[in-house]
């Protein structure tokens, strides 16, 4: 079947090209055609890494925890910014079933800062989770270290009281 | 999808919080037109009509080349030539944990058995290990599977290296260290990963991710949604692949059991046991074990006279965890063995005599890591006639049937409580014991097979342009 054998042939050196090509290539990427990993992120990040993290994010929250807070008005000369509230707060009353849009504009601004204080919050907690989880890592590989020299200790305590018995049970010269 | 349900989307930048990984899920039934054309080019080459020629199959091969990209090209090539004949479909099983003795190995190996008269297998490993070491660890005939050793310098030429190519001590910011698999895995029409190794970038026609636990979070290296399918061993594993992982499993494949000696229940001692490992993190608890054993002694000195708790599992040579377990039982001695490294004869023998098994894994934790993903050892002793005891958490639901062939406890009271009704009412742990008996039956090594051997068959058809893609979301059988 020397028509067969042609195709097989045919198929393994298509084959054997693409394995080559798969060796030679730098990254799998290259071969595949497209980025295959992510950019370095919070959960690549050292200690260091996450405790400044944590502390820039948590700079954000703390500012922005109150998410209905509008930018307040300044007190005018003589005028308090109170009475613009509570005149606003009357406008708004009177107004109200004629702006629902002015309404659903303002829920829209809540929303969105709401939004914006959740993008940070999550990556705040979960680098507080991974500094945590590092600092029991480290603990732990301590605590063992920690174990494992007592242990030595205990060792070179028996060894001395061992050879101190020896020295001591020698007759006198 | 809402930034606010993915916990990685803190890896990334706002603008592109998901990560592409995630989105892009693999999918064949997206190009019904690849199967149409590697039917012609099967054709072309069965039962070449005139002007069918290597290079009309050549160009026809370039530009599918072109419009699709080499693993696709890559993936047609490898089903044209099973499906012609000119060879037999290969699969390469990987894992990193190859050449230590333990339940995922047994599951993965247990796979590899199930399909060497379908496949070429190659079990892949990091560290030399021989296949008559395999085949005694898991009493299985191996004899038509190769083995390769593909080593990892990453891991062995750091100074603390014990062996473990251990996943957790991977540097995410420099360059992936299982790249060398990643490219093996381009060499097989099936891959199978069989340690949950999310950071393999698969490479094969058809790929396997076998998760036993989703250990680790989605990181840089994060490849699990280009796996064809993932197989999980417990509803407890799939749900925790959901909520770490954002991704759908899609079979269910309880791991393999077989630890029958068929000892009548009458033949029983008073033996409560426990079988876990050793481990360094004390996660199985067995300090626990020894203090509410002392306990019961202590409250019902009556009731618990002639018992005794044996305690077996295996260790590392330097365990500090074990160390602690032997200076407690020096200080406070107590109607407890200890039985480290026993060989397989012994242990059946001690499965075989125990009346009461004890499991307590997960008890107390909080970590979902520690929880029992499954519970093996569980199946062993109930296939054994040997009453369950264990925690009401994880896998180990799945198994027990509180109150019908075993019992569960979530407090240490209910523990006591239930271990002293077995101990005081022997025709209950009789009952329990025959009933635990029959539903350990469910978990044998031929049940799994059976399941293993008609998903990947129907994967082998499919290479062969037989079947359509088994796009499989809920399990077989």
């Amino acid at each position: 079947m020397p028509e067969q054998t042609n195709w097989k042939q045919e198929t393994c050196r298509l084959r054997a090209r693409l394995l080559e090509d798969l060796k030679n290539a730098e990254e799998i990427s290259h071969w595949v055609g497209h980025r295959i990993e992510r950019e370095a992120g919070i959960w690549e990040s050292d200690c260091n890494e996450l405790e400044a993290e944590m502390w820039r994010r948590f700079a954000f929250l703390e500012t922005n925890q109150d998410c209905t807070t509008e930018d307040r008005s300044l007190p005018r000369k003589r005028i308090p910014a109170a009475f613009f509230r509570r005149f606003h707060k009357l406008y708004r009353t009177l107004t109200g079933p004629f702006s629902r849009t002015a309404i659903d504009q303002r829920r829209q601004f809540n929303l969105d800062q709401q939004n914006r204080f959740n993008r940070e919050s999550i990556p705040f907690v979960l680098a507080t989770v991974l500094s945590l989880q590092k600092t029991k890592d480290r603990l732990n590989r301590l605590e063992e270290m920690l174990y494992k020299l007592q242990k030595e200790q205990e060792e070179i305590s028996r060894e001395a009281r061992r050879t101190t018995k020896i020295e001591n049970d020698k007759p006198n010269r | 999808m809402e930034e606010g349900k993915r916990p990685n989307s803190a890896n990334v930048s706002e603008e592109a919080a998901v990560p592409a990984e995630v989105e892009g899920r693999f999918s064949l039934d997206s190009s019904p037109s690849d199967d149409a054309l590697g039917r012609r080019l099967l054709q072309m080459m069965k039962t070449p009509a005139a002007g069918d020629s290597a290079a009309t199959f050549s160009t026809a091969w370039e530009e599918f080349l072109q419009a699709k990209g080499r693993p696709a090209a890559l993936r047609m090539l490898s089903r044209l030539e099973v499906a012609s004949g000119f060879r037999r479909p290969s699969l390469g099983l990987y894992d990193n944990a190859l050449h230590f003795i333990g339940g995922a190995q047994k599951y993965g190996c247990t796979i590899a058995h199930a399909l060497q008269d379908d496949f070429d297998i190659t079990l892949v490993a990091n560290a030399e290990v021989t296949m008559d070491r395999l085949e005694s660890w898991y009493d299985l005939d191996l004899a038509r599977c190769r083995l390769k050793v593909i080593h990892l310098p990453y891991f062995e030429d750091r100074p603390d290296f014990n062996g473990v190519y251990d996943a957790g001590m991977v540097d995410l910011k420099k360059p992936n260290p299982y790249q060398a698999i990643s490219r093996d895995s381009a060499a097989y029409d099936v891959f199978v990963n069989n340690c949950m190794l999310e950071m393999v970038y698969p490479l094969a026609a058809v790929s396997e991710l076998v998760c036993h636990f989703p250990e680790r979070e989605i990181s840089r290296f994060f490849h699990v949604p280009r796996y064809s399918h993932i197989i999980y061993n417990s509803r407890y594993t799939a749900e925790w692949i959901r909520k770490r992982w954002l991704l759908e499993p899609h079979l269910h494949f309880y791991p393999p059991v077989d630890m029958d000696a068929p000892r009548e229940p009458a033949g029983k001692e008073k033996i409560i046991l426990s079988v876990s490992r050793f481990e360094l993190s004390g996660n199985k608890q067995q300090l626990e074990m020894i203090k509410a054993f002392q306990r019961l002694c202590r409250q019902t000195p009556e009731a618990t006279a002639g018992w005794r708790l044996v305690l077996a599992g295996g260790s590392t040579a330097e365990n500090p965890y074990l160390e602690r377990i032997r200076d407690f039982l020096a200080v406070s001695p107590a109607r407890v063995e200890l039985k480290v490294d026993l060989p397989a004869d012994e242990l059946r023998d001690l499965f075989g005599r125990a009346r009461i098994f004890w499991h307590f894994s997960g008890f107390n934790q909080r970590d979902p890591a520690r929880i029992e993903h499954f519970g093996m050892t569980t199946v062993e002793a109930m296939q054994n006639a040997c009453t369950p005891v264990v925690f009401r958490g994880g896998g180990q639901t799945e198994i027990v049937e509180d109150g019908v062939s075993g019992f569960m406890f979530s407090t240490a009271a209910e523990m006591e409580k239930k271990t002293l009704a077995l101990i005081r009412e022997p025709e209950l742990a009789a009952r329990l014991g025959g009933a635990a008996l029959a539903r350990g039956r469910d978990f044998r090594r031929a049940v799994f097979e059976n399941k293993v051997r008609a998903h990947f068959r129907h994967i082998r058809r499919w290479l062969m342009f037989q079947d359509s893609w088994p796009d499989r979301t809920e399990p077989l059988g």
